[in-house]
């Protein structure tokens, strides 16, 4: 295909009107991130209408709106990291590997990592955007139910690295998360399930209460207890950059969570959580040897790079096919019907100043958000050091708005509060969050997929297995069990080797 | 007679883990019960909406039996004034938001705002202080700096 | 005394001219019964734009956002929190009137508030991929009722929505029982295109302002749009099924409602502002832009429309085995 769009991009893109637009977006983008109760759908649905009004031509509304949301994706890392509370849902991984390095007073270079990993992996989403897209939307019509059944197999087969010490927590865990998400309208019947009459619980629990509610509630609640026990310590801040190590063991990760994140984030059905949740539990399954969850610089950099490649790969089937790619770009598939633009590939050779400029805008958006993320780093850690009077009622009464914007509902943020207790009390028995989070994430693709796929075949089981793409999924579901047991087993054995014969 | 430190919080933690095992094993019971009501006329697929609740009842059935017989380790739980400190902030905090379409989200958010920072060690004019600029600054920025809808309040602006 | 009345007649006209029994709201919120970017969110974007447009409003109108259950979350929150609220408008559509009819809208019936208007409307339409050997509707559906099984739906929304609906009175002019029908429920209308293109399916239904970006490109063909008449514009060559010997109909139309205690006088301002909206040229063109068609139904006729509209489907619903 030829580049020429690009060139054209790039001269649109670079104006000094779209290059404060864009400035504007990331900043925006890093700081509704940042904030815990608004993810960047929010963002973005309060900007557009003041976009419309003011008459900006669609090339700039775009590179703002696109700015917004790959920003957020940078800003959501920052309260993940600092004090273990995610500001969206493609963040929440980050704060597996995130926190713990904060309690090690190295928050801050856990910040600089966690930019430098999300700019590789939004470079690495636009430079696939740029030469994938039409490619990558052809593929992204081949997942069907079966496909994803097979891919959702695949994430849980990776879950098996989560499996710690106490193997029937991480189950118990899990199974929570997954029945949660059977709450609510169940599609292939029509059916309300444990709705209780409540039509909040119509559409199932939003994953973002779910996330407010394990993570800040029960984490406020764990702080309290710390501080009548008189642990609660300040966490110290430490240097600013990470050491050059740190960056190496860190390169592979970050590359294979770029890659993996943007096809998922490529797949309408997938977005950041899932992309962010198989790249963790993938690495962990990988490289782990007891050192994930304790504050590992590479379980921070996989899913962090994950995140935004996935935002970045939502774009694919936006602008190839004109179906949204995840709940953001499909408000601003709106924007772009308002301004009468119909997305699909002849947006590259019609409009190049709109595909072009949106896509060239994104290679500038993160070299922007670098650049400015990494003198950030020491701001956002003052946020350490405010004191707790201030700093937990603010989590306390921001994890209550952010739920109340959404529904508008006192029975949601309930529903939160709830949520939240019953984290904590779980937590206090030794059970890890992460798993609930995954069996939510994956449990609602997993059962409706599944059940459509028997619904197209009038319950053959062997339309689970008739694709090219799903069987190799099948296939590398059963590598990642094995694999790492495998390499486990072989590096003992040359170990002894080595020992037997000098 | 004494027992170490050490042993106490591993009695401790074995019985808090007895007690969630119950909880979680009369969960799977009531989850199985609830399944069986679910209502619906038919479904397009062969499995049905009850397949997995019941599959998933089934499974933490007996991950809860097996947690009950090995209940491993815990934080020991919390002792009494701290268990009532944990409790009121979660009550003032549900009883707040439960009035909130009542009073209005201002008087809401103060009084979160104020027993959480009291909680956290302010003193009590501290507190109170903490709340005000805390609610007055959220709400401004949420009800005018972002347009969202924010409760005025039926008992102050009655409909 | 007729001359007394008469003249008690005569004040009281002359009154309700200086006084007419409307009553602006000074604030305007339109509640949005879903996430952003939906139908819902539409509906409120194109009355709040155009009020604002042509200066019917001094403020704009804020936008508040309440998920669940195609509405029901809105609905309940109208009915026992703001019953009066008399600035707050919340949008509605056919949807919302299905589930009402299936009694799968919380504790409240079609009675419950007061119907305003509908600010337009869209139609059903079933696509088949561009290579399918059907052409028209009416080869679609003899192959329906030669070989049920081997036709699997895609739709934007669960069994028994509307995107289920419109595949079921396929299936039912095709003598056969929609619920055995192989349906597959996904997310909205994107998905359902995409899995046309990758043939998982056979026919994908939803609405054609889905389909028309992929009618245009040539990408999907679109059989039959589910409208009375012949649409204009881009869907201009797509027949109806009427034409095509089918007497199937879907309108989606999309409109606004207030709460049940809002005074005659505000309900009055609603009904013909949105009225008088609808004729401005304003309006004609943010709903075109929004793939809209006009649907002129106002305050009491829309109310009726709405009422007849969840007996229908009650009716529907039952011979589709959906509520006993």
């Amino acid at each position: 295909m030829s580049l020429d769009y690009l060139w054209t991009g790039f001269a649109v893109a670079l104006t000094p009107t779209n290059l404060l637009y864009s400035l504007l977006g990331c900043f925006l983008g890093t700081l509704i991130g940042a904030l815990p109760a608004i993810g960047p759908i929010n963002g973005i649905a309060l900007i557009l209408p003041i976009a419309y009004t003011m008459k900006m031509p669609p090339e700039s509304c775009m590179i703002l709106l696109a700015a917004i949301y790959y920003g957020a994706e940078y800003g959501g890392r920052i309260t993940s990291i600092l004090i273990n509370v995610p500001g969206d849902a493609g963040a929440v991984m980050t704060a597996m590997d995130g926190f713990p390095l904060a309690k090690q007073g190295r928050g801050a270079e856990a910040l600089t990592m966690s930019a430098l990993s999300s700019f590789v992996g939004g470079i690495l989403a636009v430079v696939g955007l740029t030469f994938f897209a039409p490619l990558l939307g052809l593929f992204a019509v081949k997942f069907g139910p079966a496909e994803y059944v097979a891919l959702m197999v695949f994430a849980f087969a990776t879950l098996a690295s989560m499996v710690g010490a106490e193997p029937v927590k991480t189950l118990i865990g899990c199974l929570i998360g997954l029945l949660l998400t059977t709450i609510g309208l169940d599609p292939t019947s029509g059916a309300y399930r444990f709705t209780f009459d409540q039509p909040e619980l119509h559409d199932g629990i939003e994953f973002i209460i779910i996330v407010i509610g394990l993570f800040s509630i029960s984490e406020i609640l764990l702080m309290l207890e710390h501080k009548f026990a008189g642990t609660l310590k300040p966490i110290p801040i430490g240097k600013g950059f990470p050491s050059w190590a740190d960056i190496k063991a860190c390169w592979w990760p970050t590359i294979r969570s770029s890659v993996s994140g943007f096809i998922i984030g490529v797949l309408p059905g997938t977005g950041a959580s899932v992309a962010s949740a198989v790249a963790y539990t993938t690495e962990k399954r990988l490289l782990d040897k007891g050192t994930f969850g304790k504050g590992d610089m590479r379980g921070l950099a996989a899913p962090e790079a994950a995140n935004n490649a996935a935002a970045g790969g939502a774009f694919v089937p936006m602008l190839t096919l004109g179906v949204p790619g995840s709940g953001t770009t499909a408000v601003m598939l709106g924007a772009l019907l308002l301004y009468n633009i119909q997305p699909g590939p002849q947006l590259f050779t019609e409009k190049p100043e709109l595909a072009g400029g949106l896509i060239a805008s994104m290679y500038i958006g993160n070299i922007m958000l670098l650049i400015m993320n990494i003198p950030m780093v020491r701001l956002f850690v003052k946020m350490l050091q405010v004191p707790n009077t201030w700093l937990i009622p603010t989590i306390l009464l921001l994890s209550i708005l952010g739920v109340y914007t959404a529904y508008s509902s006192v029975t949601s943020v309930l529903m939160m509060i709830a949520i939240g207790v019953m984290g904590w009390a779980l937590r206090k028995q030794g059970f890890d969050m992460a798993p609930i989070i995954l069996g939510f994430v994956l449990g609602k693709v997993l059962e409706t997929n599944l059940r459509n796929a028997l619904a197209l075949s009038g319950g053959e089981v062997s339309i689970l297995f008739q694709s090219t793409i799903s069987n190799s999924l099948w296939v590398m579901a059963v590598l990642i069990v094995i694999l790492p047991w495998w390499l486990a087993r072989r590096s003992r054995r040359e170990a002894i080797d080595a020992r037997d014969h000098p | 007679m004494s027992s170490s430190p050490h042993e106490e919080g591993q009695r401790n933690g074995a019985f808090s883990g007895r007690v969630t095992a119950s909880i979680l094993l009369a969960f799977a019971a009531l989850l199985a019960i609830a399944t069986s009501r679910i209502e619906y006329a038919f479904s397009s697929d062969p499995l049905g909406p009850q397949a997995f609740p019941y599959l998933l009842s089934i499974a933490l059935a007996i991950c809860a039996a097996w947690y009950f017989l090995r209940p491993g380790a815990a934080d020991p739980w919390p002792h009494s004034q701290m268990l009532w400190s944990a409790f009121s902030l979660i009550a003032v905090t549900a009883i707040a938001v439960g009035i909130m379409d009542y009073v209005g989200f201002l008087p809401t958010a103060f009084i979160i705002c104020s027993w959480a920072a009291y909680l956290f060690g302010s003193g009590p004019a501290g507190a109170l202080g903490i709340g005000a600029v805390q609610a007055a600054f959220w709400f401004a920025l949420f009800k005018y700096g972002l347009g969202t809808y924010l409760p005025a309040g039926t008992l102050f602006f009655p409909g | 005394m007729p001359m007394f009345r008469g003249a008690i007649a005569i004040v009281c006209s002359v009154f309700a001219l200086s006084f007419p029994a409307v009553a602006k709201p000074d604030k305007t919120e339109c509640i949005v019964g879903a996430k952003p970017g939906g139908g819902f969110d539409l509906t409120c974007r194109l009355l709040g734009g155009a009020l604002q447009a042509t200066n019917m409003i001094d403020r704009p109108m804020t936008y508040t956002y309440m998920e669940g259950g195609v509405g029901a979350t809105a609905y309940n929150h109208i009915i026992s929190t703001r019953p009066g609220d008399p600035g707050a408008i919340v949008a509605v559509s056919t949807g919302s009137a299905l589930l009402l009819a299936q009694k799968k809208f919380g504790a409240h019936d079609e009675n419950a508030v007061r119907w305003v208007g509908a600010l337009g409307a869209e139609f059903g339409s079933v696509i088949v991929s561009p290579d399918s050997p059907y052409k028209t509707l009416k080869d679609l559906i003899d192959g329906i009722k030669d070989k049920p099984q081997e036709f699997s739906v895609a739709g934007g929304g669960a069994v028994g929505s509307q995107d289920w609906m419109k595949a079921a009175l396929i299936f039912k002019a095709a003598g056969q029982d929609p619920k055995k029908m192989r349906y597959i429920a996904l997310e909205g209308g994107g998905p359902v295109v995409t899995n046309v293109l990758g043939g998982h399916v056979k026919i994908g239904s939803s609405d054609i302002a889905e389909f028309i970006p992929h009618h245009k490109s040539g990408k999907v063909r679109v059989l039959a749009v589910m409208s009375p008449e012949r649409l204009t514009g881009d869907a201009k060559d797509i027949p109806t099924a009427k034409e095509q010997g089918f007497d199937i109909l879907w309108t989606v139309w999309r409109g606004v409602y207030v709460g049940p205690k809002v005074s005659d006088a505000d309900y009055n301002w609603w009904v013909e502002t949105v009225q008088k909206l609808s004729t401005t040229p304003e309006f004609r063109k943010e709903q075109e832009s929004r793939g809209l068609y006009p649907f002129a139904s106002f305050g009491k006729d829309f109310d009726a429309h709405v009422k007849s509209d969840v007996a229908r489907f009650k009716v529907l619903a039952q011979e589709a085995g959906l509520i006993k």
